[in-house]
């Protein structure tokens, strides 16, 4: 077991309420059992994947495109949708996921986490749009 | 400023609940070592290059807003941050629950 997190983060999770925290549980059971579970993580109810992935994979139009590239290669940072939260049912599958032009699923909450190719180590949870600059890397 | 991490390697210090002083590490090319704390539980943060001047305990008059505000407990908690494992023990979901409870 060589998981982690931070306090920031558990701080954060540990204001949720229980729906939300069912749903940030789910996903680090699925991290205990590697990168790949995350890679390939689904819901009930739909067999699109969550979407998951590098934090540095920024849209080319972003202002602060090779700032943030930078930035979220420096913390190995990645990001996979929550499920939460499900505003004015925009997001209803799962109570929290919709289903997004490229196929995959994705909500308005996502967490965030630093993967150097052996351990997860989750750091933040925020919702859109990401703003990766005050994500507490500590 | 661009980020409000904090680095593992600071220490805080206090004088006389007045003044507090440290390295905070942030992402930007300048450096903050001037703190206040406005209340037992907060820290503001001004630049060094701020005019910022102690009236009263608790109490001060800048003349630029405060670079980062900080609760003081938040804030011990990062710099004191240690990797908090995750145990096995939360597949158990009312486990994970009760885990929770003390980082509330």
């Amino acid at each position: 077991m060589n998981d982690a997190g931070s306090i920031h983060f558990f701080k954060k999770v540990s204001n949720f309420s229980r729906g939300e925290k069912k749903k940030v549980h789910a996903i680090l059971i699925a991290a205990m059992k590697g990168h790949h579970e995350l890679c390939h993580y689904t819901v009930d109810g739909s067999s699109l994947l969550v979407r998951n992935k590098s934090s540095a994979d920024v849209p080319s139009t972003d202002s602060q495109f090779l700032q943030k590239i930078n930035y979220a290669k420096k913390y190995n940072l990645w990001h996979i949708h929550a499920g939460f939260y499900n505003v004015n049912n925009e997001y209803p599958i799962f109570n929290g996921y919709k289903k997004s032009v490229f196929g995959d699923l994705v909500s308005d909450w996502m967490l965030h986490y630093s993967y150097d190719g052996k351990k997860i180590y989750f750091i933040d949870a925020t919702p859109h749009p990401m703003q990766i600059f005050n994500l507490v890397v500590s | 400023m661009d980020s409000t991490s904090v680095g593992r390697a600071g220490t805080i210090s206090v004088n006389n609940g007045q003044f507090v002083l440290f390295t905070l590490s942030v992402s930007t090319s300048a450096e903050f070592t001037k703190c206040i704390p406005t209340t037992s539980l907060k820290v503001v943060v001004y630049p060094v290059s701020a005019m910022v001047t102690p009236i009263a305990e608790n109490m001060v008059v800048a003349q630029t807003e405060p670079v980062f505000n900080f609760d003081l407990v938040e804030m011990q908690m990062a710099l004191d941050s240690e990797e908090i494992p995750i145990p096995d023990e939360i597949e158990n979901f009312d486990f994970f629950e009760n885990w929770l409870e003390q980082f509330k």
